[in-house]
């Protein structure tokens, strides 16, 4: 029983589940069990067996490979449960290209050649195309989903033959530096995780696809693999300061483009999309750093990222499935409807604005330590800085976002359609569990960071570094103590507080005059240098494939205008090739 | 080495039978089952024969007569690859007309003519001597023509007659290079011209008849500039003939007789067709991207397909013509696929127009299916056929100090792909218009033609495994860069 | 001289095909090329004085092979004749079809197919 053993099951799965009847008693039950068992065994195949990886030339497992093993096991298990209460058409093949999805993952991250990982890579994002596609109406975003990451699967290609010119093998391993495959790579990488240029597919997919698509790939999957393969791009090539000072811009620009467009959206699943955009520059920045920390600091941010970014989207998946919308204007006051949802989605929302004790500080603290000694610090001080600003820039407005997010859904006055739900509607086992586990991986990650992640990935050695920079157990005794404090102070003064209704010059308040959750941050759009980059991001001039397609559309119009269907210029055609080749031979 | 004299024989004879039936029997359903049942079993057997004939290499003389004097068949690993290519998707193409060509009134004829065509492309495949490669050449061709204008709608015809006339400028042109070969030489036997050429001095003559047979060729196979009949021609014909002609013919009348004569007579440097290659790959998969007729975009992917053929081919090293020829047996396998499940939606809904579909992959799943599966491939996505062959084309590009050309490649690689997401989308996913609801899957021997070329698909990329790749794709590579050495297969 | 006689009617035919707008000229363009070439075939194989390359029984082999034209291309132009009229006739045959359909022997109108 060796690593390959969970990717043959989660492959025959998927064939079993494709043949398999859509009878939900049916494949329910059985894909629960095979979820669950499939972790089970990749648990015991990772910690309780001697891995003789050695004796397969093709694959290896480190410890940065088992780590996102593990990881990527473990939301295969907490989707399969939520996807199972979520889901309610087509389950067969769902579950199909679930596990489809799950091997080829996995079969990414242990492949130690080229060849196989591309082969892996290119699946995984067919079966994503195949997932998206299960729910009608999603389509046009499939379509660019598939084109977005089948395109960078070519780049990936022409990267790997470039690597294969410089070193004559397809093993994964140190590599001469080449500035077009390194471009070539990190494309790949950049469209698996989101980054800027390549990241736009990641909005439309979370606004159409089925909801536990997106919590379990883009959010969670695409970016471990992503980030996977740039932390060993990192590995395997020695970038000049440029390169990396490239590479850390396109990280700023992502978080801090991507937060803004966060801020005005009005589709929760579209918000949380993103910041899914937005900390992925995080995790590049931290890596493109060149600084362990900052390696240390993107890896962490990558699997902090996975788990409370999915725990966001369970909760809005949760959220629709109650109300039956995803537009922040229309909910309002479901807290006390959805209390655990709403717990869940508070810590994650802490967790992904970097509030101490929670994993995504201790991330984000370890990256911005990595930026204050990056590699490209030397060289270009003041553009690391600005880096580092925008990280901590980037930090604010996702928090300012979250809260709108948090109020719209949670706080406020409820909205008129809350009050209709029926109430077996509410929380379902199956779907807050996987909420409850998310969760409190947040909170167990950001305190026992070192102990359950960096030692046993990292080693020991790199401890020394780490621990001056940050002890969250002492911190979050002083900030609960300090928030203690407060309330005792709070208290014991005896201040007096006082409710008012709203008061619009003597009339009623209506329902449909509420305020929404959104409201406050519609003036955003407003300002000045916004609200223009707003409307031109609305005509899509930002989104690299949109611009390209009218750019070619416009090529084709005039290639077709020449095929005029007369023969008589056809015949012309032929013979200035003519005249072409014999000057040519 | 006789079994190869029966792959010209056997569909030469088997379409006078089927003409001569259609003149003795009067009943139609008669007529049309025994021409099933014969076209079919003919094509079986031929492509048992050729998928048998792997290392058989050798020559035969017709007739006994002796090299130069008689008619010469030689086949080497090339031609090999080549026949095994042809007569599988010849197979698959007649079992799929059964049911496809009851629509059209004389399936006889079809027959006939699909058999004459045949009969042409393994007559080319085979011939050893540069004359009966242009009456080979010619018996495909014509036959190819009437296909095309089989139908006989207005718009068959016009693709036909531009066909013909274009069709007809190369044959001349073939004619008149094997003219003044012969006028050089006083030879038309294949090895010996080689032979003679590799020990004369080059003269404007030959220079000029090389350059007659560059750009004939290119027509036939479509390069752009030269490509204008394909779009035309490939949608008008049926079905089972468009998957023919665009999988096979213009490979075979275009590609393998233009490598043969460049590498193995004129052992001349081919370095000059990549540019075109490139051209052609980039033009027409954006051309290919504007068409909203589902066969037309599939013809215009042909000629993006074999730019890249070419390109692997020109690049001149072993592992470029290793993914050339690899990736024209792949092209050949999807690119026919593709068509036949053009063909199963244009008998179902009686359209091509892709805005007219919608959600066919809900009432037509098997079509869909291997539409799927095909288009991965085209697109170059892994594990399909395809993914492997350009890979190898890029990794060539690379290796021989072109990373510019592996650029385009790639560029083109992900235009094809953004092409075919757009027939997906269109076709076979999004919604299901009201008045398709009640269409069933494609009836039985189209499906099943469709399944074996889409297992295929996905069974074709085996071949890169060194062991099985020394079988049949290295005696091909081999034997195109053995240049003049083609002479020596020749008793 | 005569080689270049056999360019010109080449050219001629070139010209026919590309040139013409008429349907039926392009035909009569297309044979023009194709009986230029069959004529440039034959005269390879010329040979002035020459006799007809048929060996009787009478005649000696070797003076023969000294005395006769080169057989070889008069059996290659006598097939590409053969070949040359199966196109012809298909040619002239899709081109009665076409009037049919489109009622004009124009060929710049006959464009359906374009784009």
């Amino acid at each position: 029983m060796d690593l390959l053993l969970p990717i043959r099951i989660s492959a025959a799965l998927a064939v079993i589940f494709f043949i398999l009847p859509d009878k939900r008693k049916l494949v329910v039950p059985a894909a629960l069990t095979a979820a669950i068992s499939l972790f089970i065994i990749s648990i015991y195949s990772l910690f309780f067996r001697d891995i003789a990886m050695s004796s397969r030339p093709y694959f290896m497992a480190d410890n940065i490979s088992k780590a996102v093993y593990f990881l990527i096991s473990f939301f295969g298990a907490i989707m399969a449960v939520y996807s199972s209460g979520f889901i309610t058409r087509k389950l067969n093949r769902y579950f199909a290209y679930f596990f489809l999805t799950i091997a080829s993952s996995l079969g990414v991250v242990i492949s130690a050649n080229w060849l196989i990982f591309t082969i892996f890579w290119g699946i995984s994002g067919t079966a994503l195309f195949l997932m998206i596609q299960l729910e009608s109406g999603a389509n046009a975003a499939a379509k660019k989903t598939m084109i977005i990451l089948g395109g960078s699967d070519s780049l990936l290609i022409l990267g790997i033959a470039i690597i294969y010119y410089a070193t004559g093998t397809f093993t994964i391993g140190t590599a001469p530096w080449s500035g077009l495959a390194a471009a070539c790579l990190l494309a790949a990488a950049l469209a698996k995780a989101g980054g800027m240029p390549l990241h736009t597919w990641i909005p439309g997919c979370a606004e159409k696809a089925p909801l536990p698509v997106t919590a379990f790939i883009p959010a969670a999957l695409d970016k471990i693999l992503g980030i996977y393969m740039m932390t060993r791009l990192f590995q395997i090539m020695r970038f000049p300061p440029e390169a990396r000072m490239a590479v850390m811009i396109i990280g700023a620009i992502t978080i801090i483009c991507a937060v803004f467009m966060a801020l005005k959206q009005h589709n929760a699943k579209k918000l949380l999309a993103y910041h899914a955009v937005s900390q992925v520059g995080y995790m590049i920045l931290g890596i493109a750093s060149g600084n362990l920390l900052g390696l240390i600091g993107g890896f962490f941010h990558m699997v902090n990222n996975a788990i409370y970014k999915s725990a966001l989207f369970l909760g809005t998946g949760q959220v629709e499935k109650t109300t039956g919308t995803d537009r922040l204007e229309k909910l309002g006051g479901l807290a006390k409807l959805l209390p655990i949802t709403f717990t869940s989605m508070l810590i994650a929302s802490f967790a992904i604005s970097g509030i101490p004790p929670f994993n995504g500080f201790y991330s984000k603290w370890l990256i911005y330590q990595g930026i204050l000694g990056a590699k490209t610090a030397k060289d270009f001080p003041l553009l690391t800085m600005l880096c580092l600003l925008a990280a901590l820039f980037g930090s604010g407005l996702t928090l300012a976002s979250f809260m709108k997010l948090l109020h719209a859904i949670f706080l406020g006055s409820s909205s008129p359609a809350i009050g209709r739900i029926a109430p077996d509607n509410r929380e379902k086992f199956s779907l807050v569990f996987p909420q409850i586990t998310l969760a409190a991986a947040c909170i167990l990650l950001g305190l026992f960071a070192v102990n359950i992640f960096i030692k046993p990935v990292f080693g020991s050695g790199v401890l020394d570094e780490i621990r001056g920079s940050w002890s969250p157990g002492t911190a979050s005794l002083l900030m609960i103590a300090g928030i203690v404090i407060g309330l005792l102070l709070y208290w014991l003064s005896g201040a007096k507080t006082r409710r008012a209704g709203s008061f619009i010059g003597g009339y009623k308040v209506a329902p449909e005059m509420r305020v929404s959750g959104v409201t406050f941050y519609a003036s955003i759009e407003n300002i000045f240098p916004f609200r223009q980059i707003f409307k031109l991001a609305d005509k899509k001039i930002f989104d690299l494939y949109e611009m390209t397609k009218l750019g070619l559309f416009y090529i084709i119009g005039i290639l077709r205008y020449f095929h005029t269907g007369v023969l008589s210029n056809y015949l012309t055609w032929i013979f200035a090739g003519g005249i072409i080749i014999f000057l040519a031979l | 080495m006789e079994r190869y004299i029966y792959l010209i024989l056997l569909p030469l004879g088997g379409a006078f039978i089927i003409a001569a039936l259609n003149a003795a029997v009067k009943s139609r359903d008669t007529r049309d089952i025994t021409s099933d049942i014969i076209a079919n079993l003919i094509t079986l057997a031929m492509a048992g024969i050729a998928l048998t004939s792997f290392g058989i290499n050798g020559s035969y003389s017709v007739g006994g007569w002796p090299v130069p004097l008689g008619i010469n068949i030689a086949a080497d690993g090339f031609s090999i690859l080549m026949l095994a290519t042809v007569n599988t998707i010849a197979f698959c193409a007649t079992l799929y007309s059964i049911n496809y060509m009851d629509q059209y009134t004389s399936k006889s004829h079809y027959y006939s003519l699909f058999l004459l065509m045949l009969t042409g492309m393994n007559g080319v495949l085979l011939s050893g001597d540069l004359f009966n490669l242009f009456v080979f050449i010619e018996i495909a061709s014509i036959s190819s023509y009437a296909l095309v204008g089989f139908g006989t709608e207005a718009e068959e015809l016009e693709a036909s007659f531009k066909y013909m006339v274009m069709g007809g400028i190369a044959s001349t042109f073939i004619l008149l290079a094997v003219a003044i070969l012969y006028s050089s030489f006083g030879v038309l036997n294949m090895a010996n011209i080689s032979q003679a050429i590799s020990v004369s001095s080059q003269t404007p003559l030959l220079k000029f008849s090389l350059f007659l047979f560059i750009a004939a060729f290119s027509i036939k196979a479509a390069i752009i500039p030269f490509h204008a009949w394909l779009p035309d021609a490939h949608p008008a014909a049926p079905a089972p003939v468009s998957a023919m002609l665009s999988g096979v013919l213009i490979k075979t009348l275009g590609i393998y007789a233009m490598t043969r004569i460049i590498m193995n007579i004129f052992a001349a440097d081919v370095s000059i067709l990549a540019p075109l290659g490139i051209i052609s790959i980039m033009l027409g998969v954006l051309l290919a991207l504007g068409q909203t007729d589902m066969k037309r975009l599939f013809a215009y992917h042909s000629v993006s397909q074999v730019g890249y053929i070419i390109l692997g081919i020109s690049l001149g090293t072993p592992l470029g013509i290793l993914g050339g020829l690899f990736h024209l047996v792949n092209h050949s396998i999807f690119k026919s696929l593709l068509f036949l499940n053009s063909g199963a939606v244009a008998y179902r809904l009686g359209t091509r127009e892709l805005n007219e579909m919608g959600g066919l992959n809900k009432v037509m799943p098997i079509t869909g299916g291997t539409s799927f599966i095909a288009s991965l491939s085209i697109a170059g996505m892994p594990p399909f056929n395809g993914f492997f062959s350009k890979l190898i084309i890029i990794l060539a590009c690379v290796q021989s100090g072109h990373p510019g050309f592996a650029l385009w490649a790639v560029a083109g690689s992900i235009l094809t792909l953004s092409s075919f997401m757009k027939v997906q989308k269109f076709a076979f996913f999004g919604k299901l218009a009201e008045k398709h609801k009640q269409i069933k899957e494609a009836p039985l021997m189209m499906s099943i033609s469709v399944v074996i070329l889409a297992v295929l698909c996905i069974a074709t990329s085996l071949l890169v495994l060194p062991k099985v790749k020394n079988i049949v794709l290295q005696p091909a590579v081999d034997a195109v860069l053995s240049g003049a050495g083609y002479a020596k297969i020749i008793r | 001289m005569i080689y270049v006689m056999c360019l010109a009617l080449f050219v001629v035919g070139l010209y026919g095909i590309c040139c013409k707008k008429n349907l039926i000229k392009i035909i009569l363009g297309f044979i023009i090329m194709d009986y230029a070439v069959n004529l440039f075939i034959i005269l390879i194989g010329y040979r002035k004085n020459g006799i007809a390359p048929i060996l009787d029984k009478t005649m000696d082999v070797n003076k023969f092979a000294l005395s006769s034209v080169d057989p070889m291309p008069q059996a290659i132009v006598l097939t590409a004749i053969v070949i040359g009229l199966a196109v012809t006739a298909l040619m002239v045959a899709v081109c009665v079809r076409i009037y049919e359909r489109y009622g004009t022997f124009d060929i710049t109108k006959i464009r359906k197919l374009k784009g």
